[in-house]
């Protein structure tokens, strides 16, 4: 009689245990839905590109058209810019590139010889400038060329292809997110120039995008683009967004002031940051 | 009291974003070792075997050792040689552990701060983990499950931090089983978890100002910050919005990721769709990245940032 009273007890502990354990477990998934404790991204690293550093000789320069054209995995880059040279000049241009692709320049429309060679060591205003690398970013490249400029107004073309990287946000432990790509521009080394005054950059950028229907419009999320600055007094960069054929475009000009650099997103219109 | 009302720098280092104290050694990866009072020996007085060499030094002798023995490992799916390599970057690099596609923030937030402070301690444990499917943190034994020392996570989590992390989390679960990386609910790590995990593995002082479900004020945020600036290894409880510009507007109603702080809090001010806003930046360690800037890019309002903000986890060995 007493050994079956106390194995009834026991088992009534052991129930017991069981249900706490229970109630346990479903309390903790009514506190964490899917998202618990959450995995990485996936990330595709990328690395910037930047604007011409100024060179040794004494130019002035007076604005900079800047335009991406973005296609699923990289953007072809073009960037021209105005230059006045007091006399004939011979100079030697260098920039940052993301990847050791094909790079033309061109000044006043003569093609130049490009050599591109690693960028390492980065130099001492390199270093000042560019953001800390990421884990796994691709190694950054130093194109130069050398270009003859006349007397007075010059241009200055540097044609060039920087891939996108990107990160997956809206993710769970289990769900896939969606991706989100991303590019970078480092613009501080155009503070080195002497820059007429009023000087002005342009920057284009155009997204492989049909126009949306009226249906995707309102209830689905077509794809946009969408800049932000390295300037905290103004994180957005503001600009005019339009489809034109098969391509959106933003289009903006930034100056006399303009930040360090810009990062661009290239996404899903909901996933665009706005500041 | 931290911070200031100046705007904070974004995208590069500047004296708003001092390295802290007790921080030795810098680099993109790795913010350097907290530890009151260390300093690492000058290399030229430093022989890798003598008293003089530092704890990374001493930490790959460890691992040279472990690659050269023969045998099979408690981990059937990995071998010596995957373990020995990963720990070798550890050792330099601890940010460079990652949870990859597994849940394991939690356990990461701790051990990075273990290979961080003792890379030492950080090798035997996951060489003894692996050689003889048992190893210790501290008081914290780990003894993880036949299943996950058979799981192999192939290219979603790298093999030594896997060892390190999934058997730190599947030994300490008394209900659910962690076997594999996709196992998201079993990774759960509650403040009052992490705190007890502290308190074992040997540190002093710990204090728990965190909570699951209701996002936390500015006052806890500069008590985080304080904690940071005295020296302490300090796990925020996050939501993952704060992360991405895409989604650090959004607000959320529970927490979903541990990170650690690696860089001071900076307020600032800007001027957000025509109103004042106060900001504020950081750094963080997580997924890999030792000093991953919070924001991205672009600005992150203070408001946004509290809205997915539940706290932290200071310690201090």
């Amino acid at each position: 009689m007493q050994d079956n009273v106390e194995v009834t007890v026991r088992r009534a502990d052991v129930g017991l245990a069981r249900r706490r354990g229970l109630a346990g477990a479903l309390a903790l998934l009514v506190a964490f839905p899917a998202a618990a404790n959450l995995r990485a991204p996936r990330r595709v690293p990328e690395s910037p590109s930047s604007a011409l550093a100024a060179p040794a000789t004494r130019l002035v320069v007076e604005r900079e058209r800047l335009t991406f054209l973005c296609g699923a995995e990289a953007c072809d880059v073009l960037a021209e810019y105005d230059v006045t040279a007091v006399g004939a000049e011979h100079v030697r241009l260098e920039m940052i590139l993301p990847a050791p692709g094909d790079v033309t320049a061109r000044t006043n429309g003569s093609p130049e010889t490009v050599s591109i060679v690693p960028a390492e060591p980065l130099r001492e205003e390199e270093l000042r400038g560019l953001p800390e690398p990421g884990p796994g970013e691709p190694p950054l490249h130093r194109a130069a060329f050398d270009g003859v400029l006349r007397p007075g107004p010059n241009t200055i073309a540097v044609r060039y292809r920087q891939p996108l990287g990107g990160e997956e946000v809206g993710h769970s432990g289990r769900r896939a997110g969606r991706f989100v790509q991303r590019f970078r521009y480092e613009l501080w080394p155009l503070r080195e120039w002497t820059r007429k005054e009023g000087f002005r950059l342009r920057l284009a950028i155009g997204v492989e995008r049909p126009a949306p229907s009226l249906w995707q419009r309102w209830f689905g999320h077509p794809r946009s683009v969408s800049c932000l600055t390295s300037d905290p007094a103004a994180p957005a960069v503001e600009g005019r967004l339009e489809q034109r054929g098969a391509h959106l475009w933003l289009e903006a000009e930034l100056g006399p002031s303009f930040p360090d650099r810009i990062t661009c997103y290239v996404g899903d219109d909901d996933l665009m940051p706005r500041y | 009291m931290a911070g200031s009302n100046l705007p904070g720098p974004r995208g590069t280092d500047s004296p708003h974003d001092p390295v802290p104290e007790g921080l030795l050694g810098r680099s993109f990866a790795y913010p350097g070792p907290i530890r009151r009072g260390a300093r690492v020996a000058p290399e030229d007085d430093a022989g890798p075997e003598g008293r003089s060499a530092t704890p990374q030094q001493r930490a790959e002798k460890l691992v040279d050792r472990f690659a050269a023995r023969v045998g099979a490992g408690s981990f059937t799916a990995i071998s010596r040689k995957r373990v020995a390599d990963g720990l070798r970057v550890r050792i330099w690099a601890p940010s460079a552990i990652d949870q990859g596609t597994s849940s394991l923030c939690g356990p990461a937030s701790l051990l990075f701060d273990v290979a961080t402070r003792d890379p030492e301690a950080y090798v035997r444990y996951v060489t003894s983990l692996w050689e003889t499917g048992q190893g210790r943190i501290g008081r914290i034994d780990v003894r993880p499950g036949t299943d996950l020392k058979a799981f192999d996570p192939g290219r979603n989590v790298e093999a030594s931090d896997w060892i390190a992390l999934a058997s730190l989390r599947d030994s300490e679960n008394w209900f659910f089983d962690y076997q594999e990386d996709s196992d998201a609910l079993a990774g759960i790590t509650l403040p009052g978890e992490l705190e007890g995990w502290f308190k074992k593995a040997g540190y002093t002082e710990v204090v728990n100002d965190a909570r699951a479900i209701v996002d936390k004020d500015e006052a806890c945020l500069r008590r985080a910050d304080d904690y940071f600036r005295n020296g302490f290894r300090v796990c925020l409880f996050i939501h993952s919005n704060m992360l991405s510009p895409s989604t650090q507007g959004n607000g959320s109603a529970t927490a979903d990721h541990w990170v650690v702080q690696t860089g001071r809090v900076t307020f600032g001010a800007t001027m957000i769709e025509g109103k004042p806003a106060t900001t504020v930046s950081l750094r963080i360690f997580t997924w890999g990245e030792g000093r991953r800037a919070v924001p991205q890019a672009g600005v992150l309002p203070l408001d946004a940032f509290l809205d997915n903000f539940y706290g932290f986890v200071a310690a201090r060995y």
